[in-house]
C-alpha cells in the first residue's frame, strides 16, 4: 500500500521543490534560483535515489558518479533516460553551465532537447551571443544523430538511504511534510478534517445501523409479510439512488426558498463553526448535519437492512430454531436468544465493510455539503495538485480500512468460539 | 447448470420489475447506440451554445426549437445532452466492463485452475522465469511510453523465445520442483485492493494523467475492477474443478487447455453473468460522480453527471437536477434488479440441480 501511494507520489507532474520556491517567493530564471533549489532539494532529500532498488536503461549508469549540483543533474538524467550519450550530454551541459548571464542559464535546463531548441529561439538575442547558441544547437543536433538505440535494464541496488524508506519512516514518525498550496504543516490540515469526517461516520453508521437491525430482523421474521415486501421492493429502490444525486437534489429542495419558504427547512450549506470541543460542535452544527446524514444513511439502510433480513431468514430456516419452536420456547426467547446472536456473525464482517464505502461516498457528500472534512480535502488537494497532502490522506484512509476490517475479525472470532485466529 | 435462454427468458415474462429493469436497460442502450441519429431528430445538438436561452424550464421552446426537457445555463438542451450522456456512460461501461472482464477472467481462470502447485518448476526454471519477466515488463514499458519500434520489440520477442528455451532445458535437470506461487501473490493483490479507498485512488489516478479521454477513465476503472472478476471467476474455478464431470473428464485425459476453456469457462459463465451485470451498474455510477466532480473527464465531453453538477450553479433549474439523476438512477436500479435476478435464479438452479 505505502509502495503504491509512494510509486504515485514519485511520478505526479508537479515538481515539489520548484512549487515549494515559488511559495516561498524564489520565482523561476532568477540569480538566486539554482542555489535555492539545490538547497530545498537536499532539505526534502530529493536529490536521493527514490527506491531501494531502480531498473533503468543502460544510458544512465554513469549519471550516479557525475559530479555537479542536483538541478543540473535532474536535467543530465532525463536526458540520459532518452538515450542520448554521456558525452554530449556532458558536453551540453558544461556549454550551458558556462554561460555567463545566470538566468538564460536556469532557462535553458530543461528535460528534452527539442524543449532545449524551442527555448533557445525564444531566448533574447544580445544575452547569449550567436557563437554559443549555434554551438549548443549543433550539440544538440550530433545527440540527436547519435543517440543510443539498442538498450537493456540494469538492475541497481542503493541502499537504505533513499527516498522511500524516509518517506515511510517520516510517517510512521508522523511527520507528513509541509502542504505545497499554503505551506502549513499537513498534520493540522489531517486532524482537524479527520474530526469532521469521523463524526459524520460515526453518527450515521449509528443511526444506519440501529434502522437497519431493526428493520432487517422484523422483515426477516415475518418474512413474505405485506410490509416486508413493501419495504423490501422500496429498500432495493433506495439502494440503487446515487448518493451524490439525492444530496444534490436535498440541496436544491430543502435549502433554497426557490420553491416556496415551505421547503426551505434546514440552514443553507455555507459556513461551518471553527473548531470548539467535539460536543459543542455536534450541537452547533446539527442543523446543517441532518442532511449530509440522511443522505449517507438511506443507502446504507437499504444495503445493510437487506443483508441482515438474508441472514436471518437463513438461520430461521435452521433445524435447530425448529426444534425450539416445537419445544415450546417462546417466540420472543427464539428470537432474542437464538436467531439475533447467531446471524450477527456475517453482519459484522459487513458492517467492516460499509466503512470504506461510506469514506469514499462522504468524499462526494463532503464536497457538495461543503463540509470540511477529509474528502473535501482530498478533492481539493486533488484540484489543486497538492500532492504532499493527497498521499498522506490515501495511506491513513487505506490504514483505517484495514485496521476496520481486522477489528471485525477480532470481533467475530470473540462472539463465536468455533472460529479461531490465525 | 447453463443457462439456457429460452427457458431463461420464460421465467422473467411474469416478472414484472424484471422486465422493467431489461426494457429500461435496452432503451438506454439503443439510445446510446444511436445517440447521432436522435440528436439530429431532435434538430439540435448537445453542444449548441444559445446564452441568451440560457435555463429555459421544460416544455418551453424558443424561436428555434423546442426544448423538451427544458435548456441548461448556456443553453444547451438537455435532451440533447442526456442521449450524449447516455453514449459516454455506456462506452466507458462497455469499454472497462470489457478490458476488466477479459483480464480478470484468465487471471481468475488461470489461478483458480493451476493454484500454487500446478505448475511445478525447479528453482533454476523460477529463476528464468522471473528474471525474464522482469526484463519483459521493462521492454513493455518502453514500448508503452515510446511506441513501438525495432528496439525494443525484437529485445522483447528475444526474451520470451529465449526464456521459453531455458526453460526447456531447465526442466531435465534432475533438481527438486517447486509449485509457483500464483495464487499466493493473486490474493495478497486483492486483499491489497480491499484495503484501498476506490474512489480515492481512482480520483488521484485519473487527475495524474495528462491525456484526459473517455477511454483513459475507462482504464482506469477497469485497473480496480478487475481484480473483482478475478476473485470471483478464482472462486467458481476451484468449485468446479472438484466436481464429478471435470474430474471425469481429466481422467479420460482431456488436455489442459481444452479442460479450462471447453469444460470449466461456460459453467463458469453464469455467475460471471451476476457480476457483470452489477459491474456494468458500478461503472456507469463510478464514471458520473468522476465527472460529477469534474475529475477525469475531458472538459468538452458531456455525461450525466457533468449535468447534474451544472444544476448545483442554479437551484432554480430543478429540471437539470431531476432528469439526468433520474436517468443514472434508473439505469442503476435496472442493472442491480438483474444482477440480483441473475443470482438468484442461478442458486434456485443449483439447487435443483
Amino acid at each position: 500500500m505505502s509502495c503504491l501511494a509512494f510509486f504515485l507520489k514519485d511520478n505526479v507532474p508537479t515538481d515539489q521543490v520548484e512549487t515549494l520556491l515559488s511559495l516561498q517567493g524564489i520565482e523561476d530564471f532568477s540569480e538566486e534560483y539554482t542555489e535555492a533549489y539545490n538547497r530545498k532539494m537536499t532539505e526534502m532529500g530529493m536529490n536521493l535515489p527514490s527506491f531501494y532498488f531502480s531498473i533503468k536503461n543502460n544510458f544512465t549508469l554513469w549519471i550516479s558518479s557525475y559530479k555537479v549540483d542536483s538541478f543540473t543533474k535532474r536535467f543530465a538524467n532525463d536526458l540520459a533516460k532518452g538515450r542520448y550519450k554521456e558525452t554530449h550530454i556532458v558536453e551540453l551541459i558544461s556549454t550551458i553551465s558556462d554561460l555567463e548571464d545566470k538566468e538564460s542559464r536556469n532557462l535553458l535546463i530543461c528535460q528534452t532537447p527539442q524543449e532545449l531548441l524551442i527555448k533557445l529561439g525564444r531566448l533574447e538575442s544580445g544575452l547569449v551571443n550567436s557563437e554559443v547558441i549555434s554551438h549548443i544547437t549543433t550539440i544538440v543536433k550530433k545527440m540527436e544523430d547519435d543517440r543510443g538505440s539498442w538498450h537493456y535494464p540494469v538492475l541497481s541496488w542503493h541502499g537504505i538511504n533513499n527516498q522511500y524508506h524516509n518517506w515511510v519512516s517520516n510517517f510512521i514518525r508522523g511527520n507528513y511534510g509541509v502542504s505545497l498550496v499554503d505551506a502549513q504543516p499537513v498534520y493540522r490540515k489531517l486532524w482537524s478534517s479527520m474530526k469532521w469526517t469521523l463524526m459524520l461516520l460515526i453518527i450515521s453508521l449509528v443511526i444506519s445501523g440501529l434502522i437497519s437491525f431493526i428493520l432487517g430482523i422484523y422483515n426477516g421474521i415475518n418474512q413474505g409479510s405485506i410490509f416486508d415486501r413493501w419495504s423490501n421492493g422500496i429498500l432495493f429502490l433506495f439502494y440503487s439512488i446515487p448518493k451524490f444525486w439525492l444530496a444534490t437534489m436535498m440541496i436544491i429542495f430543502f435549502t433554497t426558498a426557490e420553491y416556496g419558504n415551505w421547503t426551505n427547512i434546514f440552514s443553507s450549506v455555507g459556513d461551518w463553526p471553527r473548531m470548539t470541543g467535539f460536543f459543542e460542535l455536534i450541537y452547533l452544527s446539527a442543523n446543517k448535519l441532518i442532511l449530509p446524514i440522511i443522505v449517507i444513511v438511506i443507502p446504507d439502510v437499504a444495503y445493510l437492512s437487506r443483508l441482515i433480513r438474508a441472514s436471518i431468514i437463513d438461520e430461521n430456516n435452521k433445524e435447530y430454531i425448529k426444534m425450539a419452536r416445537s419445544k415450546g420456547v417462546p417466540k420472543r426467547d427464539i428470537i432474542l436468544k437464538h436467531l439475533v446472536p447467531n446471524s450477527l456473525g456475517p453482519t459484522i464482517t459487513l458492517f467492516a465493510g460499509v466503512l470504506p464505502g461510506a469514506l469514499g461516498s462522504s468524499l462526494i457528500i463532503e464536497v457538495i455539503f461543503n463540509i470540511p472534512g477529509i474528502g473535501r480535502l482530498m478533492f481539493e488537494s486533488i484540484k489543486t495538485a497538492d500532492w504532499a497532502v493527497v498521499f498522506p490522506i490515501i495511506m491513513i484512509v487505506s490504514i483505517l480500512t484495514v485496521v476496520t476490517f481486522l477489528l471485525a475479525d477480532i470481533l467475530i472470532a470473540w462472539l463465536n468460539p468455533k472460529i479461531k485466529l490465525g | 447448470m447453463i443457462i439456457s435462454i429460452r427457458k431463461f427468458w420464460d421465467n422473467i415474462s411474469n416478472h414484472k420489475g424484471l422486465r422493467f429493469s431489461i426494457f429500461v436497460i435496452s432503451a438506454w442502450t439503443m439510445i446510446a447506440l444511436f445517440a447521432p441519429l436522435f440528436e439530429s431528430l431532435l434538430g439540435v445538438g448537445f453542444s449548441n451554445l444559445q446564452p441568451e436561452n440560457g435555463l429555459l424550464p421544460p416544455f418551453s421552446s424558443n424561436d428555434d426549437f423546442f426544448h423538451l426537457l427544458g435548456t441548461d445555463y448556456l443553453g444547451r438542451d438537455l435532451l440533447a445532452a442526456m442521449i450524449h450522456g447516455a453514449r459516454v456512460a455506456f462506452i466507458i461501461a462497455l469499454a472497462s466492463v470489457a478490458i476488466s472482464l477479459s483480464l480478470g477472467l484468465s487471471v481468475g481462470l488461470l489461478i483458480g485452475f493451476y493454484g500454487d502447485s500446478g505448475i511445478k518448476k525447479n528453482l533454476v526454471q523460477q529463476f528464468i522465469i522471473y528474471v525474464a519477466i522482469v526484463i519483459g515488463i521493462y521492454y513493455l514499458i518502453s514500448m508503452i511510453s515510446e511506441g513501438v519500434n525495432i528496439y525494443n520489440f525484437v529485445p522483447l520477442l528475444g526474451v520470451v523465445l529465449t526464456s521459453v528455451g531455458l526453460d526447456r532445458l531447465g526442466k531435465k535437470l534432475p533438481i527438486k520442483k517447486y509449485g509457483v506461487p500464483l495464487d499466493i501473490i493473486m490474493q495478497r493483490l486483492f486483499e491489497l485492493r480491499e484495503g484501498l479507498p476506490g474512489l480515492f485512488i481512482i480520483l488521484s489516478i485519473a487527475a495524474l494523467i495528462s491525456s484526459q479521454s473517455i477511454f483513459s477513465v475507462a482504464v482506469i476503472i477497469s485497473i480496480l475492477y478487475w481484480m473483482t472478476f478475478a476473485r470471483h471467476a478464482r472462486a467458481e474455478t476451484m468449485r468446479l474443478k472438484e466436481e464429478d464431470y471435470i474430474m471425469s473428464a481429466y481422467s479420460s485425459g482431456v488436455s489442459n487447455f481444452r479442460l479450462l476453456f471447453y469444460h470449466i469457462l461456460p459453467n463458469a459463465m453464469p455467475s460471471i453473468f451476476v457480476i457483470i451485470a452489477f459491474t456494468f451498474g458500478a461503472v456507469i455510477l463510478l464514471e458520473s460522480s468522476l465527472s460529477f466532480l469534474g475529475i477525469g473527464m475531458p472538459v468538452e465531453e458531456v455525461s450525466w453527471g457533468k449535468i447534474l453538477a451544472g444544476a448545483r450553479k442554479s437551484p432554480k433549474a430543478w429540471w437539470l437536477a431531476v432528469f439526468p439523476g433520474l436517468a443514472i438512477f434508473l439505469v442503476l436500479y435496472s442493472f442491480n434488479n438483474l444482477a440480483d435476478y441473475l443470482g438468484q435464479y442461478q442458486r434456485r438452479n443449483d439447487k435443483i440441480e
